[in-house]
């Protein structure tokens, strides 16, 4: 993940990410490999609660739901927009087609979604964006106060084991001069160290 | 006992020599300034005879971690490696024996190293959902930031330390979990620290803390048993703890019911243990802002804190023991001195800056003694960092009784450089 501020760049974090879905809950586990200062320290969002793992410390600490808006490592992603949380944007949206638009010379749906009563993403709205031949996503637009806050591009789709995934996704931000890169170096689909077992707080005590 | 322990462990380490590893650690170098006031003398340093405190002390210490671990094992271990120029203020102590010590430095020098085995343990899995732990391992237990009450198990937490609570227990635990529900930790303890002293079993201790995760709530129960007869800072006791998210903040608490106090009162010019039932607790909140301001808010109610009479007994026992034996025999902590704390936490993370701004307010409503200690921590680079830390003791009535009369150091700043690879 490379964060830009102000036109400089920080130190690249270099995360690890798993994510399953158990019973229609969705399960996530970040855990940053670099820089030093952030070594072993890990995110676990079992659907809507969030423990993280200290590593100077080794402690984990359960935060409290309002901390799931908030920034996650000083990226321009939220804890939410890292882990999605919750049982899906099935669960946490209400999806509108709005219309038809091109997004970089390609056909897009637009698609409008409004927060359920379940959502703490603390969003105001989503407007998604489609391809209409392949359904990929291309664009998210976030809202907040009426005004567009940050918006996630998505790019370098690659195919992997018959899924094409985006391996660039950039969020920028509007309210301020910052954007951050998430760059997928490899992906594994049906991975088998992607295990129910390390979606536990005790296993999240043992990272390093 | 203590050569079973070292095969078993060796044994253990030998597992793991083609496992993954791990190695990093930190270079810290500080320098401590006091602000002088009263030439350093309290209560507990009269004329500083005791600590013999200069304005301006430069300390340094390397911090190591070596990990490793597999499927099946995990091993971890940190150490502290510090450099004090301690020698000198050994030299002139006032009490008996003074001779030998310094004989003693004259020895080995004025200036101490020291090894600090902060971690030093195994975890195997036995089964699936069953862990056995071995070795020098940290138990993290309740959620309060400037204090634990419902915490038993480890040496009392102090808000002013924050790095105490890396140094684990000498321990042997059984660990049951079922799913991400529930933990069951059963905890055989040693009073003592190992290498240094060898065990009886009536140096063990038990301890079992049972953990309920649930949607939106964890529930914690723990519970400390003593074996020794004799009476000690060590007793039994039953604790209880909760975390609750409510409208977006972590609202929590904790309880403990203790078979007597942990610290001693002076009753009759004697130190001495209470034997009533005692009860400690604590409330807080904690909230997190957009703007990334984190606010912790705490009240704690210290049963095993002195009343305003329980001080004035002990201030005439401190210069009693100072006239007796040379050096006055302390048994307070801070923060944990009077019976009602509030504590006041707030972060501000200026991410476009590479700084984050902190505030520690801790407030005795009993004898109005007010700690603040703001911090600054820059990042200079990936590796890089620079803490300056101010902390001061206030308080805002005249009043021989509170902890910024016993505290010789009353104000002091922190600079402190760390260098993490």
């Amino acid at each position: 993940m490379q964060i830009t501020k102000n036109g400089k760049e920080l130190p690249k974090q270099v995360i690890n990410g798993y994510s399953t879905n158990i019973d229609g809950a969705n399960y996530s586990l970040s855990i940053y490999r670099s820089p030093k200062k952030m070594k072993g320290n890990a995110n676990l969002m079992i659907g809507d609660d969030l423990w993280v793992k200290f590593a100077s410390t080794g402690r984990v600490r359960k935060l409290s739901s309002s901390a799931k808006k908030n920034s996650s490592g000083g990226s321009d992603f939220s804890y939410v927009d890292m882990g999605s949380g919750g049982e899906g944007m099935a669960f946490n949206y209400d999806a509108k087609l709005v219309g038809e638009v091109k997004v970089d010379s390609v056909e897009n749906y637009e698609i409008e979604l409004i927060p359920t009563q379940n959502n703490e993403s603390g969003y105001e709205k989503l407007l998604i964006y489609i391809t209409k031949n392949e359904y990929l996503y291309t664009q998210i637009k976030y809202f907040k106060d009426n005004s567009n806050i940050k918006t996630l591009t998505f790019s370098d789709y690659r195919d992997v084991e018959g899924v094409k995934y985006p391996f660039k996704m950039s969020m920028k931000s509007h309210i301020k001069e910052s954007v951050t890169e998430l760059l997928t170096t490899k992906i594994e689909f049906n991975s088998e160290k992607v295990k129910e077992s390390i979606f536990n707080t005790n296993y999240l005590k043992k990272i390093k | 006992m203590k050569r079973i322990f070292i095969l078993f462990t060796i044994i253990q380490i030998s597992r793991l020599i083609y496992a993954d590893t791990d190695f990093g650690g930190s270079a810290e170098i500080s320098a401590l300034g006091l602000i002088p006031q009263n030439e350093y003398s309290s209560p507990t340093n009269p004329d500083n005879q005791i600590m013999q405190l200069g304005d301006v002390n430069i300390n340094s210490s390397m911090l190591f971690r070596l990990d490793a671990w597999d499927d099946l094992t995990n091993f971890e271990s940190m150490f502290k490696i510090s450099y004090y120029p301690i020698g000198s203020l050994l030299y002139n102590p006032p009490a008996p024996g003074a001779e030998l010590v310094k004989e003693m430095i004259d020895k080995v020098g004025e200036n101490i190293i020291s090894l600090d085995i902060y971690r030093l343990f195994i975890d195997f899995s036995l089964f699936e959902n069953l862990t056995v732990s071995i070795g020098r391992k940290p138990y993290f237990i309740g959620y309060g930031y400037g204090w634990n009450p419902s915490d038993n198990l480890n040496p009392l937490k102090d808000p002013a330390n924050p790095d105490a609570e890396l140094k684990g227990l000498d321990s042997l635990s059984l660990l049951w979990s079922y799913e991400n529900l529930l933990n069951l930790e059963v905890i055989t303890a040693l009073n003592k620290e190992i290498f240094k002293m060898g065990v009886n079993y009536s140096d063990l201790a038990f301890a079992a803390n049972l953990s309920v995760i649930l949607d939106g709530i964890e529930l914690v129960t723990t519970s400390y048993l003593n074996l020794n007869d004799e009476r000690s800072s060590k007793v039994n006791s039953l604790g209880f703890a909760f975390k609750k998210d409510l409208f977006g903040m972590g609202i929590y608490g904790e309880l403990i019911l203790l078979d007597g106090s942990r610290n001693q009162f002076i009753l009759n010019s004697t130190p001495a243990y209470k034997e009533d039932l005692t009860t400690s607790f604590l409330v807080g909140a904690e909230y997190l802002f957009e703007s990334d301001t984190n606010v912790v808010l705490e009240y704690y109610f210290n049963g095993e804190g002195y009343s305003r009479d329980e001080r004035s007994s002990y201030e005439e026992f401190l210069e009693l023991t100072y006239q007796t034996y040379g050096y006055p025999s302390v048994l307070h902590r801070d923060s944990n001195y009077t019976k009602q704390y509030l504590l006041l936490n707030i972060n501000q993370s200026l991410y476009d800056y590479n700084t984050t701004l902190g505030l520690a307010a801790i407030y005795s409503i009993d004898s109005t003694n007010l700690m603040l200690a703001p911090t600054i921590e820059l990042e200079i680079s990936e590796n890089m960092n620079i803490v300056i830390t101010y902390s001061g003791q206030l308080d805002f009535v005249e009043d021989d009784l509170t902890e910024f009369e016993l505290s010789p150091m009353k104000q002091m700043y922190n600079l402190s450089f760390k260098y993490s690879f």
